[in-house]
């Protein structure tokens, strides 16, 4: 598909599309993303939503930022949502990375990721509600 | 708004899916169970307008820390 965004126009192929059914919080309409490498060597990516007017985000795999992010409820956010229904399924997960104006510090959304199914391509902004995480957890990384 | 008694263990349903119980009254808190069908989200009010507030937030990062962002945070 082809898509207007702050990086100018964009040709996607189909594979590379991620489907959010549910949008994201607040952004209820943005449906269609693409994962945009920012360098080689970088650790954030730009999450850009493909649909009219659409966000972008950057975003950081939240393994990086704590080695015992827990996958266990990742999964089972998932399969309440019913996007990831097999205890194998592989999924791609990724924290919201917010940059504020100085002197605030960046922060990751360790609370709500989003996660994919891979071979869907399909997700949702989940939220873990027993992980003890905030919206706003320390950007480092470990 | 609708507004509704219920005694601990009594439940109200929602359309043909939906499901909440009052499982505990204690101390001004009120605990409750739901069952919803796979993908209808279920969040805490706060908490959902958090991750509203903090979405929005993120989608307008100070590009010009950007640099010196990745500088701390990427390996060489």
């Amino acid at each position: 598909m082809t898509a207007n965004t702050r990086f100018g126009t964009l040709v996607i192929p189909e594979e590379r599309i991620i489907h959010l059914p549910a949008g994201l919080a607040g952004f209820p309409e943005a449906h269609r993303f693409v994962l945009l490498e920012r360098a080689a060597n970088s650790t954030l990516r730009w999450l850009q939503c493909l649909d009219p007017e659409g966000p972008t985000f950057l975003v950081v795999d939240p393994f990086l930022v704590d080695p015992d992010y827990p996958l266990d409820q990742v999964r089972r956010a998932m399969n309440d949502c019913g996007l990831a229904i097999g205890a194998d399924d592989p999924l791609a997960v990724a924290a919201v990375v917010a940059i504020p104006p100085e002197p605030e510090a960046p922060t990751a959304n360790l609370l709500a990721p989003i996660v994919v199914q891979v071979d869907s391509r399909r997700g949702a902004q989940v939220i873990l509600h027993e992980s003890g995480y905030r919206t706003r957890e320390a950007l480092r990384i470990s | 708004m609708l507004i509704l008694t219920r005694r601990r263990g009594e439940r109200i349903r929602i359309g043909e899916h939906i499901e909440v119980v009052v499982t505990q009254m204690r101390r001004g808190l009120v605990r409750l169970g739901i069952s919803a069908p796979p993908g209808v989200p279920i969040f805490r009010e706060e908490i959902y307008q958090a991750i509203v507030r903090e979405n929005q937030r993120a989608a307008r990062p100070a590009r010009e820390r950007l640099p010196e962002l990745e500088r701390a945070l990427d390996k060489p």
